[in-house]
């Protein structure tokens, strides 16, 4: 029986003008969104990170042939791969900034004329790892927009869709009175209401999955992009987050439809619940989140780091002790001063490094936090969790940032074990000159990688996946306690 | 006759159900979006006051003309837009400080204030996007049905049997409909001035309210252009549940698929070319500017202005970033004056010329901007008219002062107020004076008289004249679709 209904629902489906709408709006979407990805958006970022990953590469192999220097100057810069499920959603990548810094910022020197010091001696500060904001969208002027990607063909507009084809489907009965006629034989309502429902799904699902195959084949045939096996993983699950998501809206638009009895008003519920969830609440709670949540400024961050510079200054410059003593070129070096000297220079690099870090913490924390409040609203729910599946978007460049900050630890053991290695140093960490003098091979460095795998990804997606798989539930029990109760005239 | 439809339709309205709700959930959305907006707007003007502050205190702590090339840099402040609370349009996003000096000329804005970067990934609402998405959509609720759901039930017939002209019950229910949304429109207006109001920050000025009623008619202007969209549509057909998939899907189109296509398109179709040529010609410059002041010295038979003064000690901080230069020096403990004259010399040639050079380099980076980011924007902003909606937001954001156009207004300011600054330092022979480099050999040192910066806002009516091109593609459009509704109204079956 229920399939009769359902069979029924899709041959009326079928025939509606919202079927067409949903499909010609679906297939060019799609459509467009694999052309743009295929043919700009993807081979521009890709030249965009392979070049700079190049010129990373080329410096650290100019700086890896003295392990001193290599120790001082740092890693360089650490760049986030572009993920190949970009298409699927954007995430915003292109505000994210694109990588982060391993490198050393200042030099500084005292000269040897100057009749206060005794030698002259210039040194670079010790590398921190820093968070420039330097992004892809090279125009900021441009006005905003959101970009064409899975997550706004089916988070916006197929969940709007999702209401036309569910808002008449018991108020519209009732007003033309076929419900009671409906009910008059030998069905029950719940069976009505799942008909109804799978009817709806079905006939909505179709045109997405012509949409979607489209879309895939159109990106399959590129030579840029070739998607391995965790990745058709990903996309698979990223379908069934996508119809899980619709069947939300589904049985939110039966709920509503059951309660009224004429089609126009619940309706005009319907679009104006819609517009609330899932077109402003996730994007007002920016404002609100910047102001329940204050980030230093950057005046006062630049401040902050002077004092802290200036404090550790004077404390080791007091009766010019560090100056005085000897100068950590002199040969042979004299262990008591390089010990002076790495004293001075850790700790003004670890003061500056955890500064960075808190900050960064703090900026980061605002927007975790603001996402909390958006996850109100389940067309956020449906893109956090999408987002985290193609590795786009904050969650992701969260993970860069602690990846970094792993590969920072481990770039620094490196240096240790490798000078370890040479009887010729003094082992002094970290002055250039208390280390190792001999050239690094390349090949042993470690470098910085930030993969992505189906466990990992699933693993960020998991909440929000459970909050959507809940909520689907929760509708789908509003809308058959809600029918069961309601009148059929 | 005409009045007695108004009279039925405003009161069918107003005692329709989706009336009282549409009502209901968009004052709500308003109230708690302005108060939010407000907020917004509070903190951003304590930032700038701030803002201001520490540029008198930074002033206040120079000992060193030269502190000014490099060290202390005077800024340029842009005051939050009162209206940016009613259309946010670049005011947070492009930056609102500018660092003035003789060796930069300003082309980018920093952020003061509380600054996280990451929010931009959430896009931001403010009262103009609310309503271009809300009141979009309730004008078309209200109009879709008008004719075809008459006819369905029979009484559209019944209507025009009696001595009802068509155009008549047209109007009618034009004037009807409108005045029933300008009900929820109005109403919102005012309690969103109320609730910003209440703001201890704010006070409006007469040339806000001039603006606010502007931006009030535009909107109107903008809702009417929806219901007759509507009417059209109902005209076309003459089952209801048609015409409201055809509205829906025009709203789709124009209000979220459009504005969000065309900047994409513009985007991949006419991307912006690297800069880097630009910042090489640049740094060629500041090579060439180098090596003239170098050829200079040499001449002189010195390699450092100071070189002839006898002094104990000296420093130097000197930059150059792409395309900015600057140099701030000090020098003490002068045991004659013998040697300074001649490093005053020195100093006004070399910052005189760095000026100049500024001013050169600026010319390159204009092309840059010019030919790139400027022109892709004015690309998107042109494309993007084939949606009525971003035609609405784009003339809400002139009349607000928050659209580009206004920014780069501030932007030129900025710059005007560095040539004034420039100017000061030459009038008062401030290059070539002993303060330049030493706080030795007392001189007058009176900061008082330095030229501030002060934005001067655009005129109402220059305002009106730049979105004149916007507001008259709305009548236009407004226009032809009544024109559309009428035509096929007439052409109505009513049976």
């Amino acid at each position: 029986m229920i399939w009769h209904i359902a069979k029924r629902e899709i041959l009326d489906n079928l025939t509606r003008f919202r079927f067409v709408l949903t499909l010609s709006l679906v297939m060019v979407l799609m459509v467009m969104n694999a052309v743009i990805f295929v043919s700009s958006q993807y081979p521009r970022r890709i030249t965009e990170y392979s070049q700079d990953t190049n010129n990373a590469v080329e410096s650290l192999k100019k700086r890896s042939s003295n392990l001193g220097e290599l120790a001082v100057k740092g890693p360089g810069y650490l760049y986030k791969p572009p993920s190949p499920l970009t298409f699927i959603a954007t995430g915003e990548d292109a505000n994210l900034p694109k990588r982060a810094e391993g490198a050393s910022t200042g030099n500084f020197g005292i000269g040897k004329n100057t009749p206060d010091y005794r030698f002259g001696y210039s040194w670079s500060e010790n590398w921190q790892l820093q968070y420039p904001q330097d992004t892809f969208r090279k125009n900021d002027s441009l006005p905003n927009f959101t970009e064409l990607d899975w997550v706004f063909i089916i988070g916006l507009v197929m969940s709007f869709m999702a209401i036309l084809f569910t808002y008449d489907a018991i108020s519209g009965e009732r007003e033309t009175g076929t419900l009671s006629l409906l009910m008059a034989n030998s069905v029950s309502r719940a069976t009505v209401l799942l008909g109804k429902f799978i009817g709806a799904f079905l006939s909505m699902i179709a045109p997405l999955v012509i949409g979607i195959l489209l879309n895939l084949l159109i990106v399959s045939t590129s030579d840029l992009v070739s998607l391995d096996g965790s990745e058709w993983g990903r996309v698979a699950i990223i379908i069934v987050i996508s119809s899980i998501y619709i069947s939300i809206f589904l049985w939110f638009g039966l709920f509503i439809s059951s309660q009224f009895s004429d089609s126009s008003s619940s309706l005009l519920i319907l679009l104006l619940i819609w517009i609330v969830f899932v077109v402003l609440i996730p994007n007002t709670m920016g404002v609100l989140a910047s102001g329940f949540q204050q980030v230093p400024t950057k005046n006062e961050i630049s401040r902050i780091k002077k004092t802290t510079e200036d404090e550790i200054d004077q404390r080791h410059k007091e009766g010019d002790r560090l100056y005085r003593t000897g100068s950590p070129s002199d040969q042979p070096p004299k262990v008591e001063v390089l010990r002076l000297w790495a004293d001075y220079l850790n700790e003004r690099a670890n003061a500056k490094s955890r500064m960075y870090d808190e900050h960064l913490n703090k900026q980061l924390a605002q927007v975790a936090f603001t996402q909390q409040i958006t996850r109100l609203s389940p067309a956020s729910i449906y893109k956090y969790s999408v987002e985290s599946l193609a590795g786009t978007g904050f969650a992701r460049h969260k993970r860069f940032v602690q990846q970094a900050r792993r590969y920072r630890k481990q770039f620094v053991d490196f240096i240790q074990s490798e000078d370890r290695g040479d009887k010729e140093s003094s082992h002094i960490y970290l002055v250039k000159e208390g280390l190792s003098q001999k050239p690094v091979p390349f090949n042993s460095i470690p470098k910085f990688s930030d993969k992505l795998t189906l466990g990992i990804t699933f693993k960020g997606a998991v909440l929000d996946m459970t909050l959507l798989v809940l909520l689907a539930l929760l509708l789908f029990m509003a809308a058959s306690l809600a029918f069961m109760r309601s009148d059929v005239k | 006759m005409l009045w007695t439809i108004v009279r039925r339709e405003i009161t069918a309205n107003i005692l329709s159900f989706r009336f009282l709700m549409g009502l209901l959930i968009y004052f709500s959305l308003i109230v708690t979006n302005l108060f939010v907006l407000t907020r917004g707007y509070e903190d951003r003007l304590q930032s700038y006051q701030t803002a201001i502050r520490e540029n008198e205190d930074e002033i206040k702590q120079v000992q060193r003309y030269s502190e000014f090339g490099l060290t202390r840099t005077l800024k340029g402040n842009r005051k939050p837009k009162l209206l940016s609370i009613f259309n946010e349009g670049v005011d947070k996003r492009k930056g609102n400080t500018v660092t003035i000096a003789h060796g930069y000329v300003p082309a980018v804005a920093e952020q003061h204030g509380s600054d996280n970067p990451y929010l931009n990934i959430f896009a931001s609402i403010d009262f103009t996007v609310i309503f271009q998405v809300v009141m979009s959509l309730l004008a078309l609720l209200f109009s879709y049905d008008a004719i075809s759901r008459e006819k369905e039930a029979g009484t559209l017939g019944l209507a025009l049997s009696c001595a009802v002209s068509r155009p008549t019950l047209l109007l009618g229910k034009y004037i009807a409909g409108m005045a029933s949304i300008s009900f929820p429109l109005i109403a919102s207006f005012v309690a969103g001035l109320l609730v910003i109001q209440f703001s201890p920050y704010v006070s409006f000025s007469s040339s806000d309210w001039g603006r606010i009623l502007l931006i009030l008619l535009l909107s109107m202007l903008y809702v009417s252009l929806f219901f007759l969209i509507g009417l059209f549509l109902s005209a076309q057909t003459h089952r209801p549940s048609i015409t409201l998939m055809f509205s829906m899907c025009v709203w789709v189109l124009f209000v979220l698929v459009v504005p969000n296509l065309t900047v994409l398109l513009v985007e991949h179709a006419s991307p912006i070319q690297s800069e880097k040529p630009y910042k090489e010609q640049a740094s060629e410059q500041w090579k060439q500017y180098g090596a003239e002041v170098k050829d200079y010295f040499e001449k002189r038979g010195v390699e450092n202005p100071l070189d002839r003064a006898s002094l104990s000690g000296s420093g130097a901080s000197s930059g150059i970033n792409d395309y900015d230069s600057g140099e701030t020096v000090s020098a003490s403990g002068f045991r004659s004056d013998e040697g300074v004259p001649f490093a005053q010399e020195c100093y006004d040639f070399k910052e005189n010329l760095r000026a100049q050079y500024a001013d050169r380099i600026w010319q390159i980076r204009k092309a840059y901007l010019d030919e790139n980011p400027n022109r892709q924007s004015l690309l998107a902003l042109n494309i993007s008219r084939i949606s009525p909606t971003a035609v609405y937001y784009n003339a809400a954001a002139i009349l607000a002062e928050t659209d580009l156009g206004s920014f780069w207004r501030f932007m030129e300011q900025a710059r005007q107020y560095r040539r004034e600054w420039v100017e000061y330092l030459r009038d008062e022979k401030i290059f070539s004076s002993r303060r330049w480099f030493t706080t030795e050999f007392e001189e007058p040192f009176d900061l008082s008289k330095i030229p501030r910066f002060k934005e001067q806002s655009e005129s109402i009516s220059g305002s009106l004249q730049r979105a004149s091109l916007d507001i008259m593609i709305l009548t236009v459009l407004n226009i032809l679709f009544f024109m559309g509704a009428f035509i096929s109204f007439l052409r109505y079956d009513v049976v």
